[in-house]
């Protein structure tokens, strides 16, 4: 990318093995002061800058995930981005009218200190090399992109919790996660939170096949299908089969448990920072009573493609008994709805996990039996209800109810 | 995601406008009705999940329900200006001179917070226009969640642009769909496109890049 020369004129350089940054100094020793458009000099922020990108570089290049090195120097400009975009001060990657890739980072951080200041830019920069990394896979003006923004994302964010472990700057959009587990996996106002998902791939399956699933995509596959195909092997990536284990539900169930140390969402300094994820709706289930939401029409549920909601039952007054009713209101066998239901232990952790499965009478009802509730071993149960549909189209706005009868 | 209602009652024109769009804008998502009910339906739903139409495309004569006769519709008009007034309406007609339509227009499409209107006569090229208005209302409403006044109100609920799309994807989105229907924009939008962008036009493909020097 060349800037126009009423830039230039002012700009330095940091030169690194493998990017250029470009920047202008707020108060050079010669020559105009670039004023909000210029780096201040204190706190080291280009060093950060160029440490983050240079990190991002060896790990993408060395193993496991032994991606190419790339064939050029990156540009890189450090610009006060809110005079091309209106108060944002957001980084961003692009590519020039030549199909090259560059990034532009901000000048100018609104951090407290220094250090929170040199961690957020190591972060910044970390995410935006990877795109530049991925750029080479699948550039940005691909028609073919527009359905790999989310996993483009996702993964730039992956890159981030794994060499930012001292400062969890990704932690500022994870309240969104936390607080709407009903959005949908691929959802365009979600994409920072799908590095959550990619997050437990990569427990599951290595970081290499994340990476696999970019580096090995055909150019019209979607992310799903990708996934969906490297899988073949292995685990289904969603199934609403109460029978078959599978990649989504299994990761809806484990957020859950985020203060779990069997979790493979195990995350205490999440929960510390914004509790649990959001539930639905809680129940406290008494004897002979029956609970929930399907004696009122007006509280139906949905649930998008890809997304899931959290139900939670406390059993009060020594009830022995319980079962729970999921009705949902597709044809028969046909509802890509799942639901199971967990149990959560005294320590908080999950317990046995029961699958609601289809009732003899009406496939249209799942249902799940516990016979010997426990007090001593079962404090709750939570409902995890799951869509495994993948297609928007088709699998959106799915109905139910749901049912709980305690004895 | 580009969100496109169609509400029209002859299913195979509905069909066949579903696909010309669809083909199209190959990533909007469009959602389809053939009654008046059906369709304030779908925009209950669109405000639910706080994705509102950017374009919605009404037939003037409307069922209200399935089975009855088609009759002039100014409900959803109505629904849309209370709920969704910045939701580009585009009517197709072959009765643009009806002194109802122009009424209609009157009532329902002015005003500061009326939605906008586009008015297509039905006649060999209306396709042709429906595309090309589509298109320019696409790139103008994408350059304003970047650029202008409404960059300011999204930019509150973006926290410095680390949640949603994201500015790259935001900005990729962008410059792909200028690419792509660069030339059916209208020339007023072609101009707001190279305040900020480079574009070579030269040659097909046509190029675009972020201009960094304003």
């Amino acid at each position: 990318m060349r800037l126009q020369n009423n830039l230039t004129g002012t700009m330095s350089f940091l030169q690194s093995e493998h990017f250029r940054i470009n920047y202008s100094l707020r108060n050079p020793r010669e020559g105009q002061g670039r004023g909000t458009s210029g780096v201040s000099g204190t706190g080291g922020l280009i060093e950060a800058y160029k440490d983050g990108l240079e990190m991002l570089y060896r790990e993408l290049t060395s193993s496991p995930m032994s991606r190419p090195e790339l064939d050029q120097i990156t540009e890189v400009h450090i610009l006060d981005v809110a005079s091309i975009f209106p108060i944002m001060s957001a980084s961003f990657t692009s590519e020039d009218q030549d199909g090259v890739p560059y990034i532009v980072l901000p000048c100018r951080t609104s951090d407290p200190t220094c250090e929170a200041e040199r961690q957020r830019a190591l972060a910044t920069a970390v995410h935006e090399a990877t795109h530049v990394f991925n750029y080479r896979k699948r550039p940005l003006s691909s028609p073919y992109s527009a359905r790999w923004g989310w996993f483009d994302e996702a993964l730039a964010v992956l890159m981030e919790m794994r060499l930012i472990t001292d400062y969890r700057d990704h932690f500022r959009f994870l309240g969104d996660w936390i607080e709407k587990p009903e959005l949908s996996l691929d959802s365009p106002v979600a994409n920072y939170q799908a590095g959550q998902f990619l997050a437990y791939l990569a427990k599951r399956l290595g970081v290499e096949f994340v990476n696999r699933v970019w580096m090995e995509s055909e150019e019209r596959e979607t992310p799903l299908e990708t996934i969906t195909r490297l899988l073949s092997a292995g685990p289904k990536f969603a199934s609403a089969d109460p029978d078959e284990s599978d990649l989504f539900a299994s990761y809806c169930l484990e957020s859950w448990f985020l203060t779990d140390p069997a979790s493979r969402m195990y995350a205490p300094d999440l929960y510390e920072r914004y509790g649990e994820r959001a539930i639905t709706e809680s129940f406290v289930l008494r004897g002979c009573e029956s609970v929930g939401t399907n004696e009122r029409p007006e509280k139906k549920h949905a649930l998008d493609h890809l997304a899931c909601r959290y139900y939670r039952f406390y059993p009060k007054d020594g009830i022995k008994q319980l079962s729970v009713e999921l009705h949902s209101f597709d044809e028969a066998g046909r509802s890509p709805l799942k639901a199971e239901l967990a149990v959560v232990t005294n320590e908080n952790r999950l317990g046995r996990v029961i699958p609601l499965r289809p009732a003899l009478d009406n496939t249209n009802i799942l249902v799940a039996h516990v016979n010997q509730v426990d007090p001593h071993e079962h404090d709750h149960f939570i409902l995890v209800v799951t869509n495994c549909g993948v297609n928007h189209r088709f699998d959106d706005e799915k109905q139910f109810t749901i049912k709980a009868l305690a004895i | 995601m580009f969100h496109i209602l169609i509400v029209e009652d002859i299913l195979n024109t509905l069909e066949a406008l579903r696909d010309l769009l669809q083909e199209e804008f190959p990533n909007a998502l469009i959602e389809t009705a053939p009654t008046v009910a059906e369709g304030k339906e779908k925009i209950r739903v669109a405000m639910a999940k706080n994705q509102p139409f950017n374009i919605a495309i009404l037939d003037f004569k409307l069922p209200a329900h399935k089975g009855h006769n088609p009759e002039v519709d100014e409900s959803l008009c109505q629904e849309i200006r209370s709920v969704m007034p910045e939701t580009l309406v585009i009517h197709i007609t072959a009765f643009h001179e009806d002194p109802a339509v122009a009424r209609h227009i009157t009532k329902y499409h002015t005003g500061v917070n009326a939605p906008r209107v586009g008015l297509i006569q039905k006649n060999a090229r209306w396709p042709e226009k429906l595309l090309g208005e589509m298109k320019s209302y696409s790139i103008e409403e994408q350059m304003n969640a970047l650029f202008g006044p409404k960059a300011i109100a999204s930019a509150r609920s973006l926290e410095s642009g680390r949640i949603g799309a994201g500015l790259t994807q935001t900005l990729a989105k962008l410059i792909r769909d200028i690419a792509t229907y660069w030339n059916d924009l209208d020339d007023e939008t072609k101009e707001k496109v190279r305040d900020r962008f480079s574009i070579s036009d030269k040659q097909p493909p046509v190029r675009v890049s972020l201009r960094l020097d304003i």
